[in-house]
């Protein structure tokens, strides 16, 4: 059976990066610098993946989205655009799990450690993480932690972390013990998972689905301002 | 040859998807939000959320019903502001996409300039030019229009909405959010007997801030005398407070007909859904010999029509927008 040709959309973060890969391999790859305004750009770079893949939209078989944690509104840009394209072309939606795709990033270039801990930043000291042994098995599960010293206690070293929490994490890991491996989010790295859902037909539903938010909006009730009748 | 612009709205809290061909709406469809309801006002993270959510099915049953399918769409018309960034980031995404996914123009419509064109979703058809008083609850604003697409604001608030008024003296009263519709009913049950103060703002210009604040004093002391007063006084405080909101309308609408010279004198926006603003603007008409028009219900509150008949007078004119577009959270109309 010949490999899935796939459209892989990575906006967890500030990172807007969009590939098309046929199976393992990659054929196009739109990478912005850091900052950029996904909005503006993330159609022209789904056009310019096709053109240097050399096909249509038309003929792909499904669209990958990045599934977070990671910024809400990029995620919701990434998402609202996946479903623009599997509404029109009757496409099948894909989503994977963006701490997951940086664990095996990581792993692939620091093959040594004994744990991974991918991390995205949630501003201030705070980070979306999970924790994964040498055989990438979840250690812990996804959430968002406040950075402390002590995190790593009990956890088999040497540990990796990586993704765009992980610089300002590093500081408070000086006894060693913990690595940093430079490593932002990529569509190609979504190609493994995105594979492993194509073949067992994990698709999500188009209208319905959201990404992984992981948290509840902020909302703060205000106090009524005259004493209630 | 027929044209068929979808329209795609998400700019507050509404996700909104229609149908204009040949510019007749064929679909008119709203996905609301109950959410809201519970913090007395819109949540912008929440709004885009459910805007993700309702997006694909809103869109598919304006399709549905207009017996429309999506190849025979001409181009895509979508909200690119003013509103909610994070609302309107869903609609001009998902709309870019479709427009790539389908190789169709994109058109990009002003929210406030689509409310005006709401006028001409049925006959009659107003005669340019023409004035227009938009007031929602995000918006208040005289427009002369010129031309379909030819419009320039006379005058604008200066801080809140008139909608916005309304929906703090209802949070203010414990009335459910939107307050709107529910003031109009129990003002209909009381007498304008209280008085509240008229801002002075020189021009076309409205303020609504000063009017809560005094709203807010007037209940303050009251209830401190009275601890039963809103509860006693409701209906009648409600007549007031919308007597007062509909006369700072109405007096600067009229400023701006005379001013210009206008007749034909129209109103949109989701507060023109408001009996004493409707019984005043006919009065207004009559009295000083306008042609008055107020469109349907369903096209005053934020829509997709409206937003489809706006893009279907910029397809005439081959007004479209590269997909480098991004949505603009403020955008006056001209």
């Amino acid at each position: 059976m010949r490999e899935p040709l796939l459209l892989l959309l990575e906006t967890a973060t500030e990172v807007c990066s969009i590939g098309v890969a046929r199976g393992r391999e990659l054929l196009g790859l739109q990478e912005s610098p850091p900052g950029q305004d996904h909005a503006a750009i993330i159609t022209l770079y789904i056009e310019a993946v096709m053109e240097q893949a050399g096909h249509a939209l038309a003929e792909l078989d499904a669209i990958v989205v990045s599934d977070g944690p990671g910024s809400y509104t990029s995620l919701r840009i990434g998402a609202a655009t996946a479903k623009g394209i599997c509404f029109a072309l009757q496409k099948p939606l894909l989503a994977v799990d963006t701490l997951q795709s940086l664990a095996e990033a990581c792993k692939a270039l620091a093959p040594g450690c004994r744990a991974y801990c991918p991390m995205i930043d949630a501003r201030r000291m705070e980070v979306y993480t999970a924790l994964f042994d040498e055989a990438l098995r979840r250690l812990w599960d996804t959430q968002a932690m406040v950075l402390r010293a002590e995190m790593f206690q009990g956890v088999p070293n040497p540990v990796a972390i990586c993704g765009s929490g992980a610089a300002k994490a590093l500081p408070l890991f000086a006894q060693g013990g913990v690595h940093h491996i430079s490593l932002k989010c990529s569509a190609t790295y979504l190609i493994a998972q995105a594979l492993n859902a194509w073949h067992r037909q994990d698709f999500q539903d188009i209208a319905y689905y959201v990404p992984m938010y992981l948290k509840p909006p902020n909302i703060t009730i205000p106090k009524p301002r005259i004493s209630p009748a | 040859m027929s044209v068929i612009i979808l329209g795609i709205e998400s700019s507050c809290d509404d996700t909104a998807a229609a149908i204009v061909q040949d510019g007749k709406v064929r679909s008119n469809c709203i996905a609301g939000q109950e959410v809201h309801r519970l913090y007395g006002g819109v949540v912008p993270e929440a709004a885009s959320r459910a805007h993700l959510s309702h997006i694909v099915p809103v869109v598919q049953q304006a399709m549905e019903q207009a017996g429309v399918a999506l190849h025979q769409v001409d181009a895509i018309a979508f909200t690119r502001g003013p509103g909610l960034m994070g609302s309107l980031l869903v609609g001009v995404s998902f709309a870019k996409s479709l427009a790539l996914s389908l190789q169709r123009p994109l058109i990009e419509v002003n929210h406030l300039l689509a409310h005006v064109a709401s006028n001409f979703a049925d006959p009659p058809m107003p005669n340019f030019p023409m004035l227009c008083l938009t007031v929602s609850g995000g918006h208040t604003q005289i427009v002369q229009v010129d031309d379909y697409l030819d419009m320039r604001p006379l005058g604008q608030t200066l801080d809140d909405a008139a909608g916005e008024a309304f929906d703090k003296t209802g949070k203010l009263l414990g009335i459910e959010y939107p307050s709107g519709p529910l003031i109009d009913r129990l003002a209909q049950q009381g007498q304008a007997r209280f008085a509240f103060p008229e801002p002075q703002v020189p021009g076309l210009d409205f303020s609504f801030s000063g009017l809560k604040t005094s709203i807010l004093h007037f209940l303050q002391k009251h209830t401190a005398a009275n601890p039963d007063f809103v509860k006693q006084n409701l209906p009648d405080i409600c007549a007031s407070v919308q007597h007062r909101i509909v006369t700072i309308l109405m007096r600067k609408l009229e400023m701006a007909a005379a001013q210009t010279g206008i007749r034909e004198v129209a109103i949109a926006g989701g507060v023109s859904a408001n009996s004493e603003l409707r019984r005043q603007f006919q009065q207004a008409g009559q009295r000083l010999g306008w042609k008055v028009y107020i469109p349907r219900l369903e096209y005053c509150t934020d829509n997709a029509a409206m937003i489809a008949l706006a893009g279907y007078f910029k397809y005439l004119r081959g007004d479209f927008v590269a997909h480098d577009v991004t949505p603009m959270a403020r955008w006056s109309m001209v």
